[in-house]
């Protein structure tokens, strides 16, 4: 049986690869704490997340004609030519902090408005997802040569994409208490692959209760994982990564503008980054946050007051440890469309996925290139973008 | 005498969907003609009062004509969950026949309906009774046409929406391809990713399938062949033409299904299912041998795995999915939970859905999509919940039960020196056991 996780040796034998480039991931023992490391948080909004109206481009003339009363009427300030969703007020601060980045018009290799591919494709990191399981986040985490406890955390039920392959993503909201893990190390004495599975699920279930308690309750269930993913990049021994997901945003019929249907679901991404801000505390300073989506959707409104699939989305990168600076990608504009209907590109995703590795993790350009993002050379890694 | 019992215990817990009290001894008798005995039709299991999914589709219809989608979408559920699917899982757990469900699963999975595509999850359980039980042990062609027109795949997949773009109805309003129904057929229900098409063939095929709908008015839910979609002239897929005729997108189909990279394909795909993620290579290749002499009968290429030295090895080489977990848990204690459909959510959690999956490509069939820490830490929880509901059961008898020669010596010693006499102990030590997690 071949079961996913890294040995020891494995672990030790990648950061030895890497030679001096990830310098902060020194051979330390076994779960010794690293609070100066850097944090990823990778939250992929599903569904194909109208970017038109989470960062409306009000500079652009065409913006109000095309989209009719789907336009965002009253938002907030982001910069001379784009604004934000009146209902994204923590993200607002951030942005006026110097915090975020914006790429108005960013899209995955294929275009192919298939939810199913274009989340193949960004999760995996692959042109080709079927040619490997794994997904590019967890080939990352494999490279970065730590040996924390609970290396990466994801607080979905399901097995997503982006987290498969060696290394064991822990779950804090499905740990194992010490006596059960204590009974389950016994039967699995001879069994080395499914003890290293006990012993993450302990560990995350001890990195759970040391620092999730008095989450408060009442907020919605994504609020409350986005509470428990910032306590635990604040903790000293907690992981580096952490991947969130979002759904409800194929919004197909009755999007609304400033208020609605897509306004409800933004009011609850400014609750996510917002919590995670909080939470994190001193920890942010050393935290990036990537937010992306399968595709943007349909300038002009359907039939039934909504949007269909699009092509290029809007993606954000944002937390204590981004570099100020302008917009990621270029502004296609909306003077000519995608097939006349969509948003042109105007940034690979790759890039920005690469560049985050590169700048804020020290991940190697060639191992991106070669391991992370094979087949990626059309899509150059964006600098200036973390301090590392 | 031995021998005959781990054999007993290797054709529950491989090919059944683990040992239910006295299933192994049942077994032991005869291994193989326990598990082909199943095969026989009369076993297939019967739903009274269940609904056509042409019913279901206008029941939908008729509740959407005064409620919102979201409220159509929950009363719906709750009918299709305590009508269908909660007694289809209870059935599982229950059934004397356990291969043919284990055989049915693996069906399902190949068809695998996309969830969130219109409806089609709420209806998967007919879709399975329709377009795929009368077939399990049948031709292979007729469950994949009978797949490929339901309504269920044709929602799942985007048919009801591609129309040919020199067809009556796309120039009239303009509209054109989706080629979604015809890419899976090839990548995933025939040929395989690898099995020797390309985009031309795609395309070719899209337009082929132009015409496959469903219906409005009268014909709301049912299939319908519609030649003012359908794309005019004749198509040509790999290397073969084919001249407009009613029947011609079917007839395809049908020939894609008896192809050489369709028998690898799913040869590779049942011998990984049934006994190793790196399936033996002369397993393989008698199942192959076994669909194509045969022209795709599916109870000879049953009877083919089942007879294989290959299927009969000790070592256990697949890692239970959730849903073969729950189930054996269940057939093992003898006993079921107070309320059925905490069995579909406990899968769900897991990360598997029992009657449709994410994406059409189905759940994974490997041990790295389900040997998590959550996924140990899940099952661990529903074990020691469930042991506490569980009738009070000898710690020895149940090791026995469960997996009788199968157990291993340090599973016993921990069982017999970490439970003493705290009975739902014993029972969960069983159930997280490697040789129970395992098949």
């Amino acid at each position: 049986m071949n079961l996913p996780h890294p040995t020891r040796r494995s672990v030790l034998a990648g950061g030895l690869a890497l030679g001096g480039a990830a310098c902060w991931a020194s051979p330390m023992g076994w779960g010794v704490p690293q609070p100066e490391r850097p944090r990823l948080v990778v939250l992929a909004l599903e569904g194909g997340a109208d970017g038109l109206s989470l960062a409306p481009p009000v500079g652009d003339g065409a913006y109000h004609g095309l989209r009719g009363k789907l336009a965002v009427r009253d938002p907030l300030r982001f910069d001379a030519d784009f604004g934000l969703h009146p209902e994204l007020k923590q993200l607002a601060g951030m942005a006026e902090a110097g915090e975020v980045r914006l790429a108005p018009a960013a899209a995955s290799p294929s275009l192919s408005r298939s939810h199913f591919w274009e989340q193949d494709v960004l999760q995996s990191g692959l042109a080709d997802p079927k040619a490997m399981q794994s997904g590019w986040l967890n080939r990352a985490v494999a490279h970065m040569g730590t040996e924390a406890r609970v290396q990466a955390v994801t607080l979905d039920a399901a097995a997503m994409r982006a987290t498969a392959g060696e290394v064991a993503f822990a779950s804090p909201s499905a740990g194992l208490d010490a006596n059960m893990a204590w009974r389950l190390k016994e039967l699995y004495r001879n069994e080395p692959e499914l003890l290293r599975l006990v012993e993450v699920s302990q560990a995350a279930q001890e990195l759970a209760s040391g620092g999730l308690a008095g989450v408060a309750s009442g907020e919605p269930g994504e609020v409350i994982n986005a509470r428990k993913a910032g306590r635990l990049l604040a903790s000293p021994d907690g992981p580096s990564t952490v991947y969130l997901t979002l759904g409800g945003f194929d919004t197909h019929e009755n999007q609304g503008a400033d208020g609605g249907q897509l306004a409800g679901r933004l009011r609850l991404v400014d609750a996510v980054l917002g919590a995670l801000k909080t939470e994190s505390g001193p920890a942010w300073a050393q935290t990036a946050v990537i937010v992306f989506t399968e595709f943007g959707r349909t300038v002009r409104p359907n039939g039934d007051g909504g949007t269909d699939h699009g092509a290029a989305g809007t993606a954000l990168l944002l937390g204590g440890a981004v570099k100020a600076g302008g917009l990621l990608g270029d502004w296609p504009t909306l003077a000519r469309l995608h097939d006349g209907r969509d948003l042109r590109p105007g940034l690979d995703l790759r890039s920005l996925f690469k560049g985050v590795l590169h700048e804020h993790w020290g991940l190697p350009k060639r191992l991106l290139e070669t391991e992370i993002f094979p087949d990626s050379a059309s899509a150059p890694l964006l600098t200036g973008l973390a301090r590392s | 005498m031995t021998d005959k019992r781990l054999l007993g215990a290797i054709a529950t817990t491989r090919f059944g969907l683990g040992a239910r009290a006295g299933e192994i001894d049942e077994a032991a008798g005869d291994p193989i003609g326990w598990v082909l005995a199943q095969t026989d039709g009369a076993t297939a299991p019967r739903w009274p009062g269940a609904l056509h999914s042409s019913e279901l589709l206008n029941e939908a219809r008729r509740i959407g004509e005064t409620e919102p989608v979201a409220r159509l979408r929950h009363e719906w559920f709750a009918v299709t969950l305590r009508g269908e699917q909660a007694p289809q899982a209870v059935h599982a757990c229950t059934t004397a026949a356990p291969f043919r469900e284990r055989w049915a699963m693996f069906w399902r999975n190949h068809f695998a309906l996309k969830l969130g595509a219109s409806f089609v999850d709420l209806i998967g359980t007919a879709f399975a009774r329709e377009a795929l039980d009368p077939h399990l042990f049948g031709r292979f062609e007729d469950m994949a046409a009978a797949a490929a027109r339901h309504p269920a795949m044709l929602m799942s997949l985007d048919q009801v929406g591609s129309v040919g773009p020199n067809s009556t109805l796309g120039r009239a309003h303009n509209r054109g391809l989706n080629e979604n129904l015809a890419r899976e057929t090839l990548e995933l229900h025939t040929l395989g990713v690898k099995g020797g098409y390309d985009q031309a063939d795609v395309t070719e095929l899209a337009k082929a399938l132009t015409g496959w709908s469903l219906g409005e008015g009268v014909m709301h839910g049912r299939f319908v062949n519609d030649p003012a979609r359908r794309e005019p002239g004749p198509r040509r897929i790999l290397n073969q033409s084919w001249p407009e005729t009613d029947d011609r997108a079917e007839q395809i189909v049908r020939t894609l299904a008896r192809k050489p990279a369709t028998a690898e394909h799913l040869a590779v795909k049942l011998a990984r299912h049934f006994v190793a993620d790196e399936p033996p290579a002369d397993l393989v290749k008698r199942l192959r041998t076994s669909f194509l002499s045969t022209g795709g009968d599916l109870g000879a290429v049953a009877k083919a795995l089942v007879t294989a030295p290959e299927s009969w090895v000790r070592e256990q080489r697949k890692f239970k999915t959730p849903v073969e977990f729950v189930t054996s848990v269940h057939r093992a204690a003898g006993t079921l939970p107070e309320e059925p459909a905490t069995m579909l959510g406990a899968v769900r959690d897991m990360g598997q859905l029992w009657f449709c999956a994410r994406t059409p490509d189905g759940h994974s069939d490997g041990a790295a999509a389900w040997a998590t820490p959550q996924g140990v830490a899940l099952r661990a929880h529903y074990a020691w919940t469930h042991a506490h509901k569980s009738a009070a059961l000898d710690s020895r008898e149940f090791t026995q039960t469960a997996l009788g020669p199968l157990a291993q010596g340090g599973t016993k010693a921990t069982v017999a020196s970490r439970a003493g006499g705290d009975r739902p102990n014993a029972f969960a030590l069983v159930a997280m056991s490697p040789e129970f997690q395992r098949r």
